[in-house]
């Protein structure tokens, strides 16, 4: 169900420009268009800059999941990556990546995000992602490493080694597919995540910037309409959160039918 | 625990370090100069700009600047702010209480309320209670920081007219009001942020104080106290006491995060706070405050950890053997 679900959520989202009634960006009428409550032609009204609503939501969506979804490719990329290699190698090497890792995680992450995407204000969406990925790739790592110490002791990989099998080839055919099950767990739940830091970055200013809709920045736009158009913060805010207890949902269902123990 | 102190102290050193020199570096190499906005200003000299920059020492190469701020930090000077042309330590001494006491509030909520629902669900797993608790926290576990806060802003503060939604105490009434309204003041203006945060965070505590008690709750120590016939009440006393460590854990841990919500909710409550000041300062290109500001959160990861691993070890006797 929880499968279902985020397909559906990346249905809309690949389908928004067919979905959505307006260009996202349009401003229809600046007179008599602005700020208007749900119609039938503005089935969730329109913004301070009489902007459709919906089509932002819409338009949102697919840069919310999108940019979550490659932030998430990246972290699980250089995460796995780390892991084998620390798990691997181990002595070291693996002492010092593990070090690393522990140094970073004391900084927080939100803090982190903050400081690089403020100063380096032009980076455009492509940078945005690459940051969220290249900062959230630390729990991966250790959660990878820990699998690969256990499997590494493992008679198969004995046996393939045993066998005279160059050690990437252990690392990528025997080793890597026998440690995929958290991995995606981890993933799944970190997409989530991922989509509740990208719309706090937003609202700030700083993660997806107008004129692009992103759904943090479409609440940060509400805010100040909370008087008077209070939908206006609500209905981005409320697409969030469906979106992320989603994922939410499938992580864990994902994780019970791995590991029954956690029911 | 001398050497358990010691070795403590020494990780806490160079954390605080390494977090003070990946922000000096990142703020030194990103574009942007703090001098950009006068450069623009045609009433801002060329000569006032160069003495501007001989007196930030702009003009230094980068690791004259690093070693400088540094040797500075040692002393306890931690520079002058550009912007605000006051010390960073006036600016952060105006602005730290504020979120420490907002932060305490919000952990006040987040243990209270999470370990209390987390133990009563651990208890009854399976129970309507643990259904719709699980369910709730679930939600909450998925609501952005700030989007919660500007939803109680709307509903306690603009349907009902209950509380106040920005700043600390009311700028007009405050001072006309004797010791007990300004209590009051400070209190209400209190609630709404500090409820914020602590939510949010009491869901995480929940789930993990749930599963805490879960694992407890199997162990055999729990079912010889049920074969005692001990009072459901006197085995929750039991089960508290052992599943309470991961969660003690966890709040410590949870202090560097606490700090990064509240530069949301900073904002969303125009709470007059670190996290508001180390944003503009961000957005200025402020270099001493926003380096401050950095070594303050490697201080507060350090100072959580070091919670942490001593209210683990005062909880826990099997820590302190092991070492």
């Amino acid at each position: 169900m929880g499968l279902a679900a985020v397909g559906l959520l990346y249905l809309i989202a690949l389908l928004a420009p067919v979905l959505a009634p307006y260009d996202p960006a349009a401003q229809l009428d600046l007179v008599a268009g602005r700020l208007l409550p749900a119609s039938l032609a503005h089935p969730l009204g329109t913004d301070a800059l009489s902007r459709d609503l919906l089509s932002r939501l819409l338009f949102g969506a697919r840069l919310s999941l999108s940019i979550a979804a490659l932030a998430v490719v990246v972290a699980v990329t250089v995460g796995t990556a780390v892991g084998l290699a620390a798990g691997l190698a181990g002595g070291v090497v693996d002492a010092a990546l593990m070090r690393s890792v522990d140094a970073a995680l004391a900084i927080p992450r939100v803090f982190l995000l903050i400081v690089i995407l403020a100063l380096w204000e032009h980076g455009g969406i492509a940078a945005l992602v690459l940051v969220l990925g290249l900062t959230g790739w630390f729990g991966t790592s250790r959660l990878v490493r820990a699998e690969v110490q256990s499997l590494k002791q493992r008679d198969f990989v004995l046996a393939a080694r045993a066998l005279g099998l160059p050690a990437w080839r252990i690392a990528l055919r025997h080793i890597l597919p026998n440690a995929t099950a958290p991995i995606i767990v981890s993933a799944t739940l970190g997409v989530g995540n991922t989509i509740l830091i990208e719309a706090a970055l937003s609202f700030l200013g700083i993660g997806v910037r107008p004129p692009m809709p992103s759904w943090g920045n479409m609440i940060a736009d509400g805010q100040a309409f909370l008087a008077t158009a209070p939908w206006q913060a609500i209905v981005p805010g409320a697409a969030v959160v469906l979106t992320v207890m989603t994922f939410s949902v499938l992580g864990e269902a994902l994780r019970e039918t791995i590991d029954p123990r956690t029911r | 625990m001398a050497a358990f102190l010691a070795r403590r102290l020494g990780a806490a050193v160079l954390v605080a370090f390494g977090v003070a020199t990946i922000t000096f570096l990142l703020i030194h190499l990103a574009p942007g100069s703090p001098l950009a906005g006068s450069g623009e200003n045609p009433y801002v000299s060329a000569e006032a700009i160069a003495q501007m920059r001989r007196n930030f020492a702009l003009d230094r190469p980068i690791h004259i600047q690093y070693v400088r701020y540094l040797t500075n930090l040692l002393r306890g000077d931690w520079g002058l702010s550009f912007t605000m042309h006051r010390p960073v330590l006036d600016a952060f001494r105006d602005a730290l209480p504020n979120t420490l006491l907002l932060a305490a509030a919000a952990l006040l909520v987040d243990f209270l309320l999470g370990v209390t629902v987390g133990t009563l669900q651990g208890m009854r797993p399976g129970s309507r209670f643990d259904r719709v608790c699980s369910a709730v926290t679930l939600t909450l576990y998925s609501v952005p920081t700030f989007w919660l806060g500007l939803m109680l802003v709307l509903v306690f503060g603009q349907e009902l007219g209950w509380l106040p939604v920005s700043g600390v105490v009311d700028p007009a009434l405050y001072h006309a009001r004797d010791i007990l309204g300004k209590l009051w003041d400070r209190a209400a203006h209190l609630i709404l942020p500090a409820l914020t945060l602590g939510l949010i965070g009491a869901a995480a505590t929940a789930r993990y104080q749930r599963a805490a008690v879960l694992e407890v709750i199997r162990q055999d120590f729990i079912r010889t106290a049920r074969a005692k016939g001990l009072s459901e009440r006197a085995v929750a006393v039991h089960a508290l006491r052992n599943a309470v460590l991961p969660t003690i854990t966890l709040f410590g841990l949870s202090l560097p995060v606490l700090l990064s919500g509240a530069v949301l909710v900073e904002t969303v409550f125009a709470w007059p706070g670190m996290g508001r000041l180390a944003f503009e300062a961000i957005q200025r290109r402020d270099y001493p405050v926003v380096t401050g500001a950095a070594t303050l959160v490697a201080l507060a990861v350090v100072a959580g950890n070091f919670v942490a691993d001593v209210l683990t070890r005062i909880a826990d006797p099997r820590t302190r053997e092991a070492q």
